[in-house]
């Protein structure tokens, strides 16, 4: 090949590559040396880099609309106030300085005057004055916004707005009554508010308060109006958590005990909780779902017997629709040589004057009580009962009975000084007695349970009894008006099973009878038939 | 010559060299620090909120579901007009999320329903929470006040839901219907608990662990129904079922239990001077029924290890069969006993 046909090669090959890469001919320019346009200014003037309002001493007054920024700190003489905004449609940035006063009488940190609307103050401390820190309340002013505002020992109250505003990300402690107080249709969120004298954060009606948190106030809630809606918040260490009127919408975290309940609320244990004076939670109110979220409720009161219960439902008139779930109440009672004693509760679930209505308990465990681990009231046999439900629980060591309800399923309740399930209904469960006239299970109806009473009660004792196991150290296995299908030990000297009738059931005594019945059909019974009155189908 | 194969020999490489650059631009980087390249576009590593609670929040009533979805309840609900939830589609699951649905409305009569279904539905779920109505009852079995006329209920107009299931719910205060769904289909109620209703407490295919009391009419009423507690103040039936099981009945002046086939039940009817059966059933198998002055347990074909009883009058237990059963006014309400005295 030529040198020319080599050239013409590599031409034609990079024309080639330029048709297919734009990019490849720039590779051997100098760029392009055409002006892009006319000369055209290259700095700003300081307006266009800071356009917002400088605020270089107090008192100041904001009379005109705008954007205001402080440019250092700034502290106020005797009885004067700070920055005043008498103007609408203000922005007022503190630029992460600290506006103080000095003393007297009266003085605002930031504050309005007349019903201004679309406020805006945020970044910066406001501190040591008279009155508040932030009062956008007094003058009427709405639609306001306080924002990442720390709002300290001022003798009033730390942020205060009024209606339609906002007060967020904002930490308000140590001032003389309220740390932030908002009126209605306002929202207060992510704000931390602690050591105010009369309250941490007050509202009047249909405000939102979501995720404060509010210690070691006066009052941490103190919702004077209703319509509020009130979640998430960690209230904890206040004289006292909550005063709220009636009529909020309250989903509440439980962060300590004791507590009251006395709203309708829906309530869920933070974590687990130790309490050591008598009762850990109170609910006076009807309504209320406490979700123990998994968590133990505890108690350290050195003597169970006065030790009050771990869930008291104490509303005078009778509690109604409540709904406990999810968790555990823990007791230090033990038991032994046929006593219980230790610190620790007296009551796991409890009613203190007129029984509970429509009440259901799940999945809870209860252990180490002085009295009832599950008392939720029953009437059996001929009376009209109540209407509790308690399923899937378990109760241990409890000096008194283990469970009480309407109807109990898919239960245990073991180690009890008393009857360990009384019921009206109970199904699928089993019931152990240590004491003294103790039955394992007492009800009208039971199927599908096993009883057993290590002393002189019985294991099973109710008017109907199908597929049950009983056994008693001192009494009847069984004991019913009809049993069916059960299996009744004594190891005494009464018999295995009593019974008005007994059909296909077995019974066995250690010296008596091992069933004694009206009518006995398809039965065995361990020591002959001689406790039978009438037997059919059987030896 | 030399020259010229040299410069053809680097031309070529060089020629090569861009092409191949065209062709895969990461070449050149094998010998580098590293790739700079990015190993693909930027993608989201946080999750939506949308992600995280997939499910529809309910913040006020009244509130109409027209979609099929999974829907929860953010606070209590409070409606001051007819019907606080109202479903009009299929495929609706509806957690009340321990919250209760209350009403102002003054005249339950006015009140709707807390909760109702269209008509025809299918594939429903609620759970988790209250229903609360200002319904009392006076004592006499009237019963008035303010709130809901019912609690859960379908549109009577239309065709009744099937595929659903109501679970942990409690309904107080309705004048009319606590838990109506239907029979004889695919409705569930478990776990619930129903008190101080008008009329009917629970209504549906199968009823288990459940509770209804302080109803003006039947209080529990299903297919199947086990495990329950059903008391009506009235003349109405505290459970009724084809096949009723482990449960306890109670009526003032009508049927403690009225069943097809009721096993290891207990029905009392009780109220003075009633004439109820405290237990009825075509067959009736480990049983007792008390009465005022009624039939302890009246079973129509077979009582099997029964005990009927009375407390003026009456008959203890009427079978035509009795196998092993017993009757506190003798056997004189019996055609044909076996195996008993």
């Amino acid at each position: 090949m030529s040198t020319k046909s080599i050239f013409q090669t590599a031409a034609l090959a990079l024309a080639f590559l330029s048709t297919l890469n734009f990019q490849l001919s720039t590779v051997f320019a100098q760029g392009n040396l055409t002006p892009p346009g006319a000369p055209a200014p290259t700095m700003k003037s300081l307006d266009q880099i800071e356009p917002r309002t400088p605020i270089s001493s107090v008192p100041f007054t904001i009379s005109l609309s705008g954007s205001y920024y402080v440019t250092s700190n700034l502290t106020a003489g005797v009885n004067q106030s700070g920055i005043l905004v008498a103007a609408d449609n203000v922005t007022l940035d503190l630029n992460g300085f600290t506006l103080s006063g000095t003393g007297g009488t009266v003085g605002e940190g930031v504050s309005t005057s007349g019903p201004r609307v679309n406020i805006v103050v945020r970044n910066g401390t406001v501190r040591n004055w008279p009155g508040s820190g932030v009062n956008f309340y007094d003058s009427g002013a709405s639609q306001t916004l306080v924002q990442n505002i720390q709002s300290i020992s001022n003798v009033f109250t730390g942020v205060a707005v009024k209606n339609s505003s906002r007060v967020l990300d904002c930490f308000t402690v140590g001032n003389g009554t309220r740390g932030i107080v908002v009126d209605n249709e306002c929202l207060v969120e992510h704000c931390k508010v602690s050591g105010n004298v009369y309250a941490g954060i007050g509202a009047g009606a249909n405000s939102e308060l979501r995720n404060n948190q509010i210690t070691g106030n006066g009052i941490g809630l103190n919702l004077t109006g209703a319509g509020n809606i009130v979640a998430n918040n960690m209230v904890k260490a206040n004289a006292d958590n909550y005063s709220m009127a009636q009529g909020n919408q309250l989903d509440l975290l439980l962060c300590e005990v004791p507590e009251s309940i006395d709203w309708p609320a829906r309530v869920k244990l933070a974590g687990s909780l130790n309490v050591t004076v008598s009762n850990a939670v109170t609910i006076t109110a009807n309504n209320v779902t406490l979700d123990l979220n998994g968590f133990t409720i505890s108690s350290t009161f050195a003597n169970s017997l006065n030790g009050g219960t771990a869930i008291l439902l104490a509303n005078a008139s009778g509690n109604s629709d409540i709904t406990i779930f999810n968790g555990f109440i823990s007791g230090g009672v033990t038991y032994s040589g046929g006593y219980y004693t230790g610190p620790g509760f007296a009551y796991g679930i409890y009613y203190s004057s007129t029984p509970p209505r429509s009440v259901r308990v799940t999945g809870v465990s209860v252990s180490g009580c002085a009295l009832d681990g599950i008392d939720l009231y029953a009437n059996i046999y001929l009376n009209p009962g109540n209407s509790t439900i308690v399923e899937s629980c378990t109760v241990q060591t409890t000096g008194g009975c283990g469970i009480i309800a309407t109807a109990v399923s898919h239960s245990t309740a073991y180690l009890c000084g008393r009857s360990a399930i009384v019921a009206d209904i109970v199904s699928d469960s089993y019931g152990y007695g240590s004491g003294t006239g103790t039955d394992g299970i007492d009800c009208s109806s039971a199927s599908n349970c096993s009883g057993y009473s290590a002393a002189n009660g019985d294991g099973v004792n109710c008017v109907s009894a199908n597929n049950c196991y009983g056994f008693s150290g001192g009494a009847y296995g069984v004991y019913a008006l009809s049993a069916n299908n059960c299996f009744g030990q004594s190891s005494s000297g009464y018999p295995g099973i009593g019974a008005s009738i007994a059909i296909g059931c077995f019974g066995q005594s250690s010296s008596g009878a091992g069933i004694q019945a009206g009518i006995a059909n398809s039965c065995y019974s361990s020591g002959g038939n001689s406790a039978i009155t009438h037997a059919y189908n059987m030896p | 010559m030399i020259h010229n194969l040299r410069f053809t020999i680097w031309l070529k490489c060089a020629v090569l060299g861009l092409l191949l650059s065209t062709i895969n631009p990461q070449l050149s980087t094998a010998f580098a620090q590293g790739s700079l390249t990015p190993s693909g576009a930027p993608a989201p590593t946080m999750k939506t909120l949308a992600q995280i609670e997939p499910r529809t929040p309910i913040f006020s009533a009244p509130f109409t579901i027209t979609q099929p979805g999974s829907y929860y309840l953010t606070t209590n609900l409070t409606t001051t007009v007819s019907n606080a939830i109202v479903i009009v589609v299929s495929g609706v699951s509806l957690d009340l999320n321990g919250f209760t649905i209350s009403s102002t409305v003054a005249n339950a009569a006015n009140g709707g329903t807390a909760i109702l279904l269209g008509s025809g539905l299918s594939d429903i779920t609620i759970v988790n929470g209250h229903i609360r109505g200002g319904v009392t009852n006076n004592g006499s079995g009237v019963y008035t006040g303010s709130g809901f006329g019912s609690g859960i209920l379908y549109d009577f107009s239309g065709n009744a839901p099937v595929n659903v299931l109501v679970s942990r719910i409690s309904v107080s205060g309705c004048l009319d219907y606590g838990i109506f769904l239907t029979e004889g289909d695919s409705a569930v109620v478990e776990s619930c608990t129903v008190r101080t209703i008008g009329s009917y407490g629970i209504y549906a295919s199968t009823i288990k662990q459940s509770v209804a009391v302080d109803c003006g009419n039947l209080a529990l009423g299903g297919d199947q129904v086990s495990g329950c507690w059903g008391q009506c103040s009235g003349s109405g039936i505290g459970v009724s079922g084809y096949t009723v099981q482990n449960c306890d009945g109670w009526s003032y002046s009508g049927d403690g239990i009225s069943a097809n086939t009721a096993l290891n039940c207990y029905g009392v009817s009780n109220g003075t001077g009633s004439t109820g059966n405290g237990l009825r059933a075509y067959t009736a198998e480990n049983c007792d029924g008390f009465s005022y002055s009624g039939n302890g347990v009246n079973a129509g074909f077979v009582a099997v290890g029964c005990v009927g009883s009375t407390q003026s009058g009456g008959t203890g237990l009427r079978a035509g069969v009795a196998t092993s059963c017993y009757s506190s006014t003798g056997d004189g309400g019996i055609a044909n006993k076996y195996n008993m005295p």
